[in-house]
C-alpha cells in the first residue's frame, strides 16, 4: 500500500515537473525567431501553391504584436497556428496532387472540345432540324391542281 | 448531302480550336511571370510630390512608404532607413554602407501592397549643416531557405538640404 502510494506520488511529481519543464522551454524560445521559423513554414506551403491566408493573416497579427513588446500574446498566437500548421503540412503533398490532377483533368477537357465539336455539331444540328419540322405536312403540289 | 454548311462549320471548328487553345494556355501558365517587389517613396499625405526640401539635424521628417508584393508568395519585407551624402547611395545589387537607423518590417501576401506613415528621426553629423543629405531607403526581404535578410535590390531615396540643427 505503502510503495503503491509512493509510484502514485512520483508519477504526479513527475507530470509537474515535465509541465514546468515544457514552460519554460516555451518562454525560453525566441519569439522573433519562431515567427521567422513560421513565416518560412507558410511561405514554403505558399510556393507548392497551397493558400496559406488565413495563417499570413495571423502572423501579420502577431508581427504586430511582437513590435510593441506583447511577445506571449504572440507567442500564444503562434503556438495555436503552429498545431494547423503542421496538419496542413502533412496534408500539403495530397492537396498538391489534387490540384495538379484537377488543373491537367480541366485542360484536357477543355482540349477535347474541338473534337467534341467535329462529331457532335452535324449530329445535334440535324436533330434540331427534326424536331424543329416534326409536325410539317408534306402536301404534293400535283395533286392539288 | 452536308448537313451544315462546310464554310460555316469551318469556321465554327477554327473558333472552338483557338479558344480551347487560349483557355488551356491560360490555365497552365504560372500565375506570376516576372516576380517583383516595389517600394515607393511618398510625401506625408501618401501621395506623389510634397516632399520636404529642408530638414533640420536632430529633428524628424513625415514621410510615408509604399510596399507592394508581386512574388507570388508572402513576404516577410524589410525597409531600412539610412543617410548618407549623394556619393553613399545604394546601387542594385549592393545595399548602402551606412548604419540603419531605423526599419519597418511587413508581412505581405502575393498582390498585396501596404503604406507606412512614418516619422523618421534626421540623425546627422553638426558640421553637416547647411550641406545636402540622402534619406535612404532600401527593402530587404526575408529568404527563409537562408535564414537570413537579403538586400532586393530595390532602393528609394529623397535629396534634401539641412537647415539647421534642433
Amino acid at each position: 500500500m505503502y510503495s503503491l502510494r509512493t509510484f502514485a506520488l512520483l508519477v504526479l511529481l513527475t507530470l509537474l515537473a515535465s509541465m514546468v519543464l515544457q514552460s519554460v522551454i516555451v518562454s525560453c524560445e525566441d519569439p522573433y525567431e519562431k515567427f521567422l521559423d513560421l513565416y518560412g513554414r507558410i511561405a514554403d506551403l505558399a510556393l507548392k501553391g497551397i493558400n496559406v491566408s488565413q495563417y499570413v493573416t495571423v502572423l501579420k497579427n502577431v508581427l504586430q504584436l511582437l513590435e510593441v513588446n506583447r511577445s506571449e500574446e504572440a507567442m500564444e498566437l503562434m503556438i495555436r497556428i503552429e498545431t494547423n500548421l503542421s496538419e496542413l503540412e502533412s496534408k500539403a503533398y495530397n492537396i498538391v496532387f489534387s490540384q495538379t490532377v484537377i488543373k491537367y483533368a480541366t485542360a484536357a477537357a477543355i482540349l477535347s472540345l474541338p473534337a467534341l465539336v467535329y462529331l457532335l455539331l452535324p449530329r445535334l444540328y440535324i436533330y434540331v432540324w427534326f424536331k424543329s419540322r416534326k409536325r410539317w405536312v408534306l402536301i404534293n403540289e400535283r395533286s392539288k391542281r | 448531302m452536308n448537313v451544315v454548311n462546310d464554310e460555316v462549320f469551318a469556321v465554327i471548328l477554327a473558333i472552338v480550336v483557338i479558344g480551347s487553345v487560349i483557355s488551356v494556355a491560360t490555365l497552365l501558365r504560372p500565375e506570376v511571370t516576372e516576380p517583383f517587389v516595389a517600394l515607393g517613396l511618398l510625401d506625408k499625405d501618401c501621395k506623389i510630390g510634397n516632399y520636404p526640401e529642408l530638414v533640420i539635424a536632430g529633428g524628424d521628417v513625415d514621410l510615408c512608404l509604399y510596399v507592394f508584393n508581386y512574388k507570388g508568395y508572402p513576404v516577410l519585407a524589410q525597409v531600412r532607413y539610412k543617410i548618407g551624402r549623394n556619393n553613399e547611395l545604394p546601387t542594385n545589387t549592393t545595399p548602402a554602407d551606412l548604419k540603419t537607423l531605423m526599419n519597418f518590417t511587413r508581412l505581405l501576401e502575393h498582390n498585396e501592397e501596404v503604406l507606412i506613415r512614418t516619422r523618421v528621426p534626421v540623425i546627422i553629423n553638426e558640421s553637416l549643416v547647411g550641406g545636402n543629405i540622402t534619406l535612404i531607403f532600401e527593402l530587404w526581404v526575408y529568404e527563409a531557405s537562408r535564414g537570413e535578410w537579403v538586400y532586393s535590390g530595390v532602393w528609394t531615396n529623397l535629396h534634401v538640404k539641412v537647415a539647421g540643427v534642433r
